[in-house]
């Protein structure tokens, strides 16, 4: 089990890298409203009305979350003494974290569509 | 086998890297809470998006936003050098991978974003 979160951690830090540098371009460099950095409503608006771009910015979050609570586990396991039950309770709890974390996430979709 | 124990007992260890690769992994997940917190305004209206958004083009959330760059350079690059190992690209040159890959590459990349960043938000030309 413990090599499915070694491998994913590759998988998604890389998956990570190609879709930063596109959020970043997009929100940052893409016009010059954003060069200038003014990122308002009507211009995230224009973009996620694309329904193209709210599978890749919900998808960016997954990942993320994915990525980094899967981190804050390593991180968790390596410092305390828990054992194994104490192990598989740090990772029932992350992903529920996780959970309410993507949910919380999303919700920021619903009026822009 | 003696490859294997030098890649944890040689001039380098990579325990700097380790920690490195850690802290700012930890400092990351706190940003990503703190934009989630952000992004969440777009449900409350445009208004509550902006009003959100404009707290943060004060000169020291500029400075923060700068920290952040450092932060996801170090881990992205820290991170290339991790898989880079793993699949066995490098084992031997570890400490140069470091060196000049995530530091002198990062430092290279960060400044070459951190600099234009500075001028214009922080002093503000």
């Amino acid at each position: 089990m413990a090599a499915v979160w070694w491998y994913l951690q590759r998988i998604t830090g890389a998956l990570l890298m190609v879709l930063l540098i596109v959020h970043f371009w997009v929100e940052h460099f893409v016009s010059e409203n954003l060069r200038r950095g003014d990122l308002t409503y009507s211009a995230i608006r224009a973009r996620i009305s694309n329904p193209v771009w709210q599978i890749i910015d919900i998808a960016f979050l997954l990942i993320a979350l994915v990525h980094g609570l899967s981190g804050a586990r390593g991180i968790v396991l390596d410092y305390s003494r828990i054992g194994r039950r104490g192990a598989r309770f740090a990772t029932v709890a992350l992903c529920l974290i996780g959970a309410v974390w993507a949910w919380w996430g999303v919700q920021a979709f619903k009026h822009l569509r | 086998m003696k490859d294997l124990i030098r890649k944890y007992t040689g001039p380098f260890s990579g325990l700097l890297a380790h920690r490195i690769q850690r802290v700012t992994g930890l400092l990351l997940l706190v940003y990503l809470f703190l934009h989630v917190r952000t992004v969440y305004a777009l449900s409350e209206g445009p208004e509550a998006f902006d009003r959100a958004v404009a707290q943060f083009r004060g000169p020291v959330f500029k400075m923060l936003e700068i920290a952040l760059l450092g932060a996801v350079i170090l881990h992205a690059l820290n991170g290339v050098r991790i898989t880079l190992i793993d699949v066995g690209a490098g084992q031997t040159r570890q400490s140069r991978l470091f060196w000049i890959g995530t530091i002198g590459l990062g430092a290279l990349i960060f400044l070459t974003g951190a600099i234009p960043l500075f001028i214009s938000s922080v002093l503000g030309r």
